[in-house]
């Protein structure tokens, strides 16, 4: 028999806020951190907005200076770190193997990449800066987070698009019923650079001042940045050391099938299936202002809530922090887990008026929830949902 | 009960062959295709030596998938074929060091000159789901996805996620692939990173556990394996190759661009991978070495085999891949894995080639320049990759 998995630490780098308890009261407050790009960012057909995660400096959250980092693995960085300290851990483990560390990322350090790129094109390729070229990969913060904090078993790194986190948190979670740790961190991080936010106007995908989740006058993402972990325990693992967990991350579903309705279907079903639950009380949808992805959304939502929608509340919460790619999933399971333990659920920023395809709560709703699904969906077609239940068997 | 994973289909890019049959001829008869790239000038680079996937007929037409996902792809094609998988029913799970790297780099020169209407056309496909999504839309994979990203370790990793997709239920069938390409931006990274061969009189020559090795010799391409339940492969009468028995995936938590030199992380990885796959250290008839012919690796890869293996370490054999296919990057664990499958099939140890004057601290039987015929039940595959990344894997001869 599995072991349950807790949810023991909550670490957020956010555009609404720094730590569990500034992001939590930024969402009970539906803020929004999107804000016009810099001029330099949104000069040739840049995105003209963003949410950015400006409020945080690096440094508290380094052992020792580190002046090569990119910002994306200083965000992850901070998260860990936060994330950590919020489950009241140890660190360095007393067990290094048996802790490990998933980390899902739709963009990598691609701030880096350009700079040693850049190098090479202006002075030739014998010319670019070798020590960048390690710290350009897909992998290199999830590895510098390992080495920080000796961190020595279960190790993956995730690079399916807006769908990185959830993997992560998925991989987790199995590491964990399958006894390979006791404790997995669990990150999604993205970060900002200019070429990023240039490439999102580029390609249509930002969308303008009105766009919001679920609204039929969206017209694409506010991109976003930040990064979510988790800190993710058995059971037994939790209890031994008298953690207080947040919830149990009880369900975990990987859509499939031809098409992206019926893949967040599947996913949705079968992460209650998992969890041996027939049900959910709240949904924290996946919307991000997108035509299909929220229409689509919106559709397997109706369908597998059916007469629920209504009762159940839905809140898109990227209306406020953007599109946070790979930070998305881990971002709104904190905010699930939030809720879950001070039985409130977050309200959707800018939900007011006519003309959403869902009804969305504007304020915060009160009442115990018992069963919260969050939705992870990359437009290109992977899926994946989680539900969280109160931690009970943790 | 642990449900048991099998490999119904196999397929494979790479310099020395454009199908798993061929890559692995050329990997037992010891055939390499070491060439001075030509896909680029080279002429401002240091090193020029790799394997291009060489007889690739690559669509240059500008709404194909990027080059790498083109790699990826043909040799998920030639897997899921082999295999009579239905597609809709597949999964993918795939890994690499890049991703759309030639993609990307053309978008970060369009920015650079100042072209937007380039950058534009390139923007939406930078994402490494974007190969990912390519391969399931080709082939129409109606299964979970995922794309992984562990440096050189990735091409094992995607086997890791998928064995447990298949165990978990997740899927009924799922193709582990892993596949990279060499390109501008690949290739000046890779040549700062002092692993390549720096040998002037054989820059055409990888000599693992070779005592006068002078570093590795990048490679492209991609390998694909289909995985499914046991049961259901009984069902479908497939042809069963190999089972996946385990595996294991960390990292050394010691330094970006170095392993510790007793090889603890590499150990540990292989220990995970046997742990999970039920099967004890003295179990193991034969290991795929990552081998990669750099200074550190061999010795320290040898040590950790040794450190987990004790005395029977040296009554396996113990071969590298890479003198022969090269350094695939993302695909190197996954040819190794395919060479691994053909290992237990056909009881043939591919050998390691150009190994010559043994290193006193690689004192393994490498198989040297001639493949072994050997009698192996359960074999382990290495791969290691900067950053610190470990994966191995515990295949096993199909026994009903």
């Amino acid at each position: 028999m599995s072991q349950a998995v807790c949810i023991t630490g909550v670490g957020v780098v956010s555009s609404i806020g720094v730590g569990a308890d500034e992001f939590w009261e930024s969402l009970l407050l539906g803020a929004s951190g999107v804000d016009e790009t810099p001029p330099e960012w949104a000069a040739e057909r840049g995105a003209p907005f963003a949410a950015r995660a400006m409020d945080f400096d690096p440094a508290d959250y380094l052992r020792s200076e580190k002046n090569y980092l990119d910002r994306h693995s200083e965000l992850g960085f901070a998260a860990l770190k936060l994330a950590l300290d919020d489950a009241g851990l140890a660190w360095p483990a007393q067990e290094p193997l048996r802790a490990g560390i998933a980390l899902g990322t739709c963009w990598g350090n691609m701030a880096t990449m350009q700079r040693f790129y850049d190098t090479a094109i202006e002075k030739g390729p014998r010319f670019a800066p070798p020590i960048l070229f390690p710290h350009a990969y897909a992998n290199t913060t999830a590895s510098l987070l390992a080495i920080e904090y000796e961190i020595k078993g279960p190790h993956a790194n995730f690079t399916s698009g807006l769908c990185a986190g959830a993997d992560a948190l998925a991989w987790a979670v199995e590491s964990l019923r399958r006894g390979r740790a006791d404790v997995m961190v669990a990150l999604g991080v993205d970060a900002l650079c200019q070429p990023l936010v240039q490439c999102f106007g580029l390609s249509g995908e930002a969308g303008g001042e009105e766009s919001r989740p679920f609204h039929e006058a969206r017209d694409g993402f506010i991109p976003g940045e930040g990064a979510a972990a988790l800190v993710l325990e058995r059971a037994d693992h939790a209890r031994a050391r008298r953690a207080n967990p947040y919830a149990a991350l009880a369900g975990v579903g990987a859509g499939v099938g031809r098409d992206l309705p019926v893949r967040i279907d599947t996913a949705m079903r079968r992460a209650w299936e998992d969890a041996g639950a027939s049900g959910a009380d709240a949904v924290f949808a996946a919307a991000n202002g997108s035509q299909q992805l929220d229409w689509a959304e919106a559709a397997a939502i109706n369908d597998v809530l059916g007469d629920a929608v209504g009762d159940a509340p839905v809140t898109a919460l990227k209306a406020g922090l953007g599109e946070m790619f790979a930070a998305a999933a881990p971002m709104l399971a904190a905010a699930a887990a939030l809720s879950i333990a001070r039985s409130l659920t977050p309200p959707t920023p800018d939900a007011e008026g006519e003309g959403f395809l869902l009804p969305l709560p504007v304020d915060p709703v009160v009442g115990a929830l018992d069963a919260a699904l969050v939705n992870c969906i990359d437009p290109r077609g992977a899926a994946m949902s989680f539900l969280l239940r109160k931690p009970e068997g943790c | 009960m642990k449900q048991r994973v099998v490999i119904t289909g196999m397929g494979a890019v790479s310099c020395v062959g454009q199908s798993a049959a061929e890559l692995w001829d050329a990997l037992r008869e010891g055939r390499p295709d070491f060439r001075p790239l030509n896909r680029f000038d080279t002429e401002p680079f240091r090193f020029v030596y790799g394997g291009q996937a060489w007889d690739f007929q690559a669509d240059e037409s500008p709404d194909a998938p990027d080059l790498a996902a083109q790699f990826l792809i043909a040799a998920c094609r030639e897997a899921l074929q082999q295999s009579g998988v239905a597609p809709e029913e597949a999964g993918l799970a795939a890994g690499t060091n890049f991703g759309p790297a030639q993609t990307i780099e053309r978008y970060l020169e369009a920015l650079h000159a100042g072209d937007l209407e380039a950058a534009a056309r390139l923007a939406p496909r930078l994402a490494f789901e974007n190969d990912v999504d390519s391969a399931c839309g080709a082939l129409g994979l109606g299964g979970p996805r995922a794309s992984l990203s562990l440096s050189c370790a990735s091409g094992n990793a995607a086997i890791g996620r998928a064995v447990d997709w298949i165990r978990r239920g997740d899927a009924y069938a799922a193709i582990a692939a892993g596949y990279d390409s060499i390109t501008k931006y690949t290739w000046t990274g890779l040549s700062s990173l002092r692993v390549i061969n720096a040998s002037k009189d054989e820059p055409d020559k990888v000599r693992p556990f070779d005592k006068r090795r002078q570093g590795t010799l990048f490679s492209e391409g991609a390998a694909a394996l289909v995985l499914e339940p046991l049961e259901r492969a009984q069902r479908r009468g497939a042809e069963i190759l190999a089972e996946v028995l385990g595996y294991g995936m960390n990292n050394n938590a010691f330094h970006i661009a170095h392993a510790s030199k007793e090889g603890a992380g590499t150990r540990e990885a292989m220990r995970a991978a046997l742990e999970d796959a039920g099967v004890e250290p003295s179990e193991v008839d034969y290991i795929n070495a990552h081998g990669t012919g750099t200074k550190p690796n061999d010795p320290i890869e040898t040590a950790a085999i040794k450190a987990l293996l004790g005395e029977h370490a040296y009554e396996i054999v113990v071969s590298s891949n890479k003198s022969v296919v090269g350094h695939g990057m993302g695909a190197a664990s996954s040819f190794e894995a395919i060479s691994t499958v053909y290992t237990l099939c056909e009881g043939v140890a591919p050998p390691t080639i150009n190994l010559d004057e043994p290193d006193p601290d690689c004192d393994l039987d490498y198989a040297a320049n001639r493949a072994k015929t050997i009698d192996a039940r359960i074999a382990l595959s290495n791969a290691a990759g900067i950053g610190g990344c470990n994966a191995a894997v515990v295949l096993g001869r199909y026994e009903p």
